[in-house]
């Protein structure tokens, strides 16, 4: 089993060379250059040319890409172009974690709330709750984070003033409530509607008559037998958005004012910063990476049949 | 039965069903799953109950744990255990039956158990859901030694699917009487396993009885393995019980239409366990849309006049026998 998990982070390694060469080179590709936008008056060409010189700009996109390849496998990832006192390193230091906070806050909220709430769509004879919890999760599903942001703090912060509308003042502050929950919205209606299938599934099985004619509690049927079971698919979805939230999310974080990782990468990529646009695009595939690791080893842990399977 | 002899033994039955209804609403109209069935079973007895596929023994079997499949439901009549009316409890005293009063096992052993829980934990939950049992992962364990599983200690902590067809049948016999249950519901415990595990199954509960004096209620499709087994046979046909007996009499002189049927569609009897019943010609009647006289009348080969328009009541058909049918009227002349 450990070798199985050990042999699935080496096949990570391959999958960030690849992640590393394409967006070196979609990054070069793209017109434009790292010294047009970081200044509001155009620089002479000559300086241009130098500085091109100085970070080696100039040498053939090759040499750049072998250059930059070995730094890269040494951690260094050089100083960003857009701030040259920072490097990627720093950069990285100082904007995840903010976004790491918040999404693993939210990820944390979509789960504990998605899956009571699956639950009691798929269990609730009254079909006004499903309707309900139906109408709130395709809702969230729907909305683009941006819009919810936005009416989150037209509500809550311009109009009833309980919350602030701008900035960041940590976690566990006001400052929090408006960014968390839009970027919960999106993952908690997928683990609520994903929850809410797999229990209709499972509460018709065989198993579960069999639970009954035992005489157990409704609330050990529904969690121990139905709860168990269903957990596997919805593991899955849980998994797919985590890093993807877990990065910061660059609409929640412009809106609400936030010096996250999500808003610094697109600020990264208008300004052609090569170094931190490779970095945190190295990043994100390292999260996706562990990640998907991870939920392979919850289907490890929840599942007896695979383990059996890899017991082989 | 309505006509059965009062042989005034209320006190020693276990459990007595009278006038059971089972209905689904559907699309149809309403299917009559059980039709006025009424039957008994004494403490430790073995009782049998054939039927076709689609004859209602299930949705039987389900009502007397009230664990009816919506939207089905017990429409009207009486279940007693033990001197007990079942159908006045509340929910949380029907829990205190399922399980503990009365156990229950099921077709398929792939699909009955919990895939993602120890085989141990699920004997376990049955003792624990009833007694306060701080040794209940032992008695499991003395559970599955008891139900000749090889290795419990160890094999406790299997998962289901690291047993066979016949362990897990094996399993779940041993979580239908972890609690020493008064009766054991089997329904159809050996049709979906390979002949041989069969006979070591049908042992297995013949076993259970004997040594715990736990009444078993067998229903199956195959006749030849109830006859081996039980001592009175209930044949049911289209959600009602049409001929009733102790099971050699039944089998030699049966005197109902269907069961005759049923019957001469065997293999002889010296040959080996006899599969299904699909030599009968035609078809069961639709539940939701019985005829307004004998359920079987289409495909009967003694029918009368009568039979076409009137529902026959049950005669009484020797000592302890009764048979659904108007040619077993014996103040009639039969033909
Ligand atoms: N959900 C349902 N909706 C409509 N009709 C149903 C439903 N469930 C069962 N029935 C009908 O109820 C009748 C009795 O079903 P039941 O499962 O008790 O039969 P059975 O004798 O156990 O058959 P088998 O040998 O196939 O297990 C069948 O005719 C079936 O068509
Ligand atoms: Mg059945």
């Amino acid at each position: 089993m450990l070798s199985y998990f050990c042999k699935r982070l080496l096949a990570g390694i391959p999958t960030l060379l690849i992640s590393f060469t394409l967006v070196f080179f979609i990054a070069h590709a793209t017109p434009g250059s790292p010294w047009d936008s970081s200044s509001n008056r155009p620089l002479e060409p000559a300086v241009k040319a130098r500085l091109d010189a100085k970070y080696h700009l100039d040498d053939p996109l090759y040499v750049q890409y072998v250059d930059y390849l070995a730094g890269a496998l040494r951690g260094d990832f050089g100083p960003s172009f857009r701030d040259r006192t920072k490097s990627v390193a720093d950069i990285v230091a100082q904007f995840l974690p903010v976004s790491l906070k918040l999404g693993g806050a939210a990820m944390l909220l979509a789960v504990l709330l998605g899956l009571p709430f699956g639950a009691l769509a798929a269990l609730s004879r009254h079909p006004a709750v499903d309707g309900a919890i139906r109408v709130i999760s395709t809702l969230g599903i729907s909305m683009p984070t941006y819009v919810v942001t936005s009416i989150l703090i037209v509500a809550f912060g311009v109009g009833l003033g309980w919350v602030p509308t701008f900035g960041w003042k940590g976690l566990f502050s006001a400052s929090s409530l408006v960014p968390v929950f839009s970027l919960a919205l999106a993952p908690l209606a997928a683990v609520i509607r994903c929850f809410r299938t797999s229990m209709l599934e499972v509460m018709n099985l065989d198993f579960i008559r069999t639970a009954r004619a035992k005489g157990l509690r409704p609330m050990t049927i529904i969690v121990h037998h139905m709860g168990r079971n269903a957990l596997i698919p919805a593991v899955t979805v849980v998994g797919a958005y985590t890093s993807y939230i877990l990065v910061g999310s660059f609409f929640v974080e412009s809106i609400a004012g936030i010096p996250g990782f999500g808003r610094y990468f697109v600020l990264a990529v208008a300004a052609r910063d090569y170094p931190v646009i490779i970095g945190t695009t190295l990043i994100y595939a390292l999260f996706v990476i562990v990640i998907n690791l991870i939920v392979d080893l919850s289907y490890y842990l929840l599942d007896p049949r695979v383990r059996t399977e890899h017991a082989r | 039965m309505a006509g059965e002899p009062t042989m005034t033994k209320i006190q020693s039955q276990l459990l007595d069903i009278a006038d059971l209804h089972v209905e689904i609403p559907t699309a149809r109209g309403m299917v009559k799953a059980v039709d006025s069935v009424t039957l008994s079973v004494r403490a430790g007895e073995a009782v049998g109950i054939v039927g076709e596929s689609g004859s209602g023994k299930s949705m039987l079997a389900l009502s007397i744990m009230q664990l009816v499949p919506r939207p089905g439901r017990i429409a009207s009549g009486r279940i007693s255990l033990a001197g007990r009316d079942l159908l006045q409890l509340s929910e949380r005293e029907m829990r205190q039956v399922r399980g503990n009063e009365v156990g229950m096992i099921f077709q398929d052993p792939s699909t009955s158990l919990n895939p993602v829980l120890r085989v141990g934990r699920q004997v376990a939950e049955t003792i624990e859901a009833h007694h306060p049992a701080a040794d209940s992962w032992q008695q499991s364990v003395d559970m599955l030694r008891s139900v000749s599983i090889p290795d419990p200690q160890r094999r406790v902590r299997d998962y289901p699917h690291q047993y066979s067809g016949g362990m897990r049948q094996r399993v779940m016999i041993a979580i239908g009487m972890a609690n020493r249950p008064k009766l054991l519901i089997a329904d159809e415990p050996t049709t979906a396993l390979d002949v041989t595990v069969q006979a070591q199954i049908m042992d297995l509960l013949r076993s259970m009885n004997a040594e715990t004096g736990t009444a078993i209620l067998l229903i199956s499709h195959n006749i030849a393995l109830v006859s081996r087994f039980c001592s009175r046979v209930l044949v049911m046909y289209a959600g009602r019980i049409v001929e009733e007996g102790p099971t050699a009499e039944l089998f030699h002189q049966p005197k109902h239409p269907y069961t005759r049927a049923l019957l001469s569609a065997l293999p002889r009897i010296d040959r080996k366990l006899p599969q299904g019943l699909t030599t009968i010609g035609g078809r069961p009647p639709d539940l939701a849309r019985l005829p307004a006289g004998c359920a079987f009348f289409d495909r009967c080969q003694d029918r009368i006049e009568t039979c076409r328009t009137e529902r026959p009541p049950a005669f009484s058909v020797g000592p302890g026998r009764s048979a659904r049918c108007w040619l077993a009227d014996e103040g009639k002349p039969s033909c």
